[in-house]
């Protein structure tokens, strides 16, 4: 395999930015230093694989270097979240001041249906609301993205094509009867557009890796708008508590104003902080996926044994369905995040073996579930939410059967994690077509019921 | 850093040598390093775990303040001495000194 030295400087900053010691100042430093000792070693005939091997030599275990770095560190690092490190030059006021007007913007989008005769708490709100949510603030977001980056025109118009294709479906297929159709299009319409936007984020970048980042980006904009929405769930809960101290109601100015501009504005944001402040998640989710994946493991186990030993029955309804549905992503969620930190030519730890058993579990409880509720769920014949919901649990089964497959390979025969990378890229197209069949194909098959 | 040293003697001698290199004017991390290994004939071999961590805290204690300058694409973080290192340079050095000839003076009488 050809040496790549940028891919192992850059895994070299992923790994030393997990430890959480460093800021990012730290790690161009570092950084800088490490690509002139390399290339003061190549003036020295020295190869490049044999110049960075010496060069990170030099710089010390990263133990140590973590350990001291954290011991200056400890206190600034979270400061650092809060304090707008940018805020003083010009084009960082600028920044601010657009994304500010893009949330606001996502807030306006969101007013539309107003202007149409459906206020937020009106009768029949809530259908428009939840079939257009994805296209309230997904559209700005992607927009943002292709402005900050360059070369984007093409993927930039493949994107407004799939905006523009579910605006369309979801408003004009002629929805009836129980609606079933239309709010799975409403709920899978936000995760097929960003799935859509993938290109826009890594324009230039190598297909797999390109992914694979995008996918880490997801889980950081993940974690960063729940912390949002819970200082958002704060901030309405005291305004409603202080107008009602002076009697006024304050309830209408929350739910359409407050609710509709904070609840769109807030993934707006969130991307913004993500794309700035990304070395403070970085360090953070690690240490959490590395905290539940054990909690998690044990939970599936006991899960497990209850299942097998005493014979108590699973109940059979279809929030099971979604529940392990939502069990595989959580699942999904901690492997990959697991995996994102970790350094390519590590050799196999405990956690690394913690990781594989969750996976295996967790398949196999899925297997077991999905045995029990398939057999009593067929009598009640086939709905557009059960075949979603199923559809769902296979395409997550099939990704973590692949994951645990070369994830093994990484572990017992020593193979590439690139395999593990290439499968889960696969995957991520299988989701994208599988939520586009929801989207644009359920309502035509169950004819719009 | 060599193995033969004393940890402590080369913690100790860290910051007078930090703030020696940069009265003579501004540097960098991996320029200070360099130097030193060429002042010690190789005999010192500074790792960035250990003077990065220094070249920080000494920020932190207003002895030196650093700045970054733009060369060849890449920004470089550069350090420079400010007035209360300089009298922080001046007390060290009498320390070393005094310690410096005491140790010489010993040895001589042998």
């Amino acid at each position: 395999m050809k040496f790549n030295m940028e891919q192992k400087i850059g895994d070299w900053k992923k790994h030393l930015s997990s430890r959480g010691s460093f800021l990012p100042e730290d790690l161009e430093e570092l950084e800088t230093h490490l690509r002139e000792e390399i290339n003061e070693l190549r003036r020295g005939s020295l190869d490049a694989e044999e110049a960075y091997f010496i060069a990170i030599k030099r710089l010390g275990k990263t133990d140590a270097l973590s350990r001291e770095f954290y011991k200056i560190n400890a206190q600034s690092l979270w400061k650092h979240l809060f304090e707008p490190s940018l805020g003083r030059d010009k084009t960082a006021i600028r920044d601010t001041a657009l994304i500010i007007g893009l949330a606001l913007l996502a807030g306006l989008l969101g007013k539309i249906p107003h202007l149409f005769g459906y206020p937020v708490d009106g009768e029949a709100a809530g259908p428009v609301y939840l079939r257009n949510l994805g296209l309230f603030f997904i559209p700005v977001i992607g927009g943002w993205l292709a402005w900050q980056r360059k070369n984007t025109q093409i993927h930039l118009f493949i994107f407004a094509l799939f905006c523009a294709a579910g605006f369309l479906a979801v408003n004009f297929y002629p929805f009836a009867g129980e609606r079933h159709t239309e709010i799975l299009a409403g709920i899978h319409l936000p995760i097929l557009l960003w799935l859509a936007m993938e290109r826009l984020y890594g324009p230039g970048q190598e297909i797999v890796s390109g992914r694979m980042n995008y996918i880490s980006f997801s889980g950081e904009f993940f974690i960063y708008s729940v912390l949002c929405y819970l200082g958002g769930g704060v901030f309405i809960a005291f305004t409603g508590a202080l107008f009602n101290a002076l009697n006024l109601d304050a309830e209408k100015f929350i739910s359409e104003y407050v609710a509709v501009f904070g609840g769109l504005g807030v993934p707006v944001a969130a991307v913004y902080l993500v794309e700035k402040k990304k070395a403070l998640i970085e360090n953070m989710a690690p240490v959490l996926a590395k905290i539940f994946t054990p909690l998690f493991l044990i939970l599936i186990a006991g899960f497990l044994v209850a299942l097998l030993s005493r014979q108590t029955r699973l109940s059979t309804d279809r929030e099971i369905l979604i529940l392990f549905d939502l069990l595989l992503i959580l699942v999904l969620g901690l492997v990959l995040y697991s995996l994102s930190a970790r350094p390519e030519a590590e050799k196999p730890g405990f956690s690394d073996y913690v990781i594989f058993s969750l996976i295996v579990l967790a398949l196999a409880a899925d297997l077991f579930a999905m045995g029990a509720i398939l057999t009593r769920l067929s009598r009640f014949g086939v709905t557009p939410n059960k075949v979603a919901a199923l559809g769902e649990n296979v395409l997550l089964f099939v990704n973590l059967a692949g994951l645990a497959f070369t994830f093994g390979g990484v572990l017992f025969a020593g193979k590439a994690i690139r395999r593990l990378e290439t499968w889960q890229s696969r995957c991520y197209v299988g989701f994208g077509v599988w939520m586009g069949v929801v989207v644009f194909i359920f309502p035509l098959v169950f004819r719009f019921a | 850093m060599g193995k033969d040293f004393y940890k402590e003697l080369i913690a100790a001698s860290t910051i007078p040598l930090i703030l020696t290199l940069l009265r003579s004017g501004d540097s960098y991390g991996y320029a200070i390093i360099k130097r030193v290994r060429e002042l010690s004939g190789d005999a010192l071999e500074w790792t960035e775990g250990m003077l990065y961590p220094v070249l920080h805290r000494l920020e932190k204690q207003k002895l030196i303040e650093s700045y970054w300058k733009k060369e060849g694409g890449r920004r470089r973080r550069y350090y420079r001495l400010l007035p209360a290192g300089e009298e922080e340079l001046e007390s060290l050095r009498d320390q070393w000194n005094v310690i410096n000839q005491t140790i010489n003076r010993s040895w001589s009488r042998k």
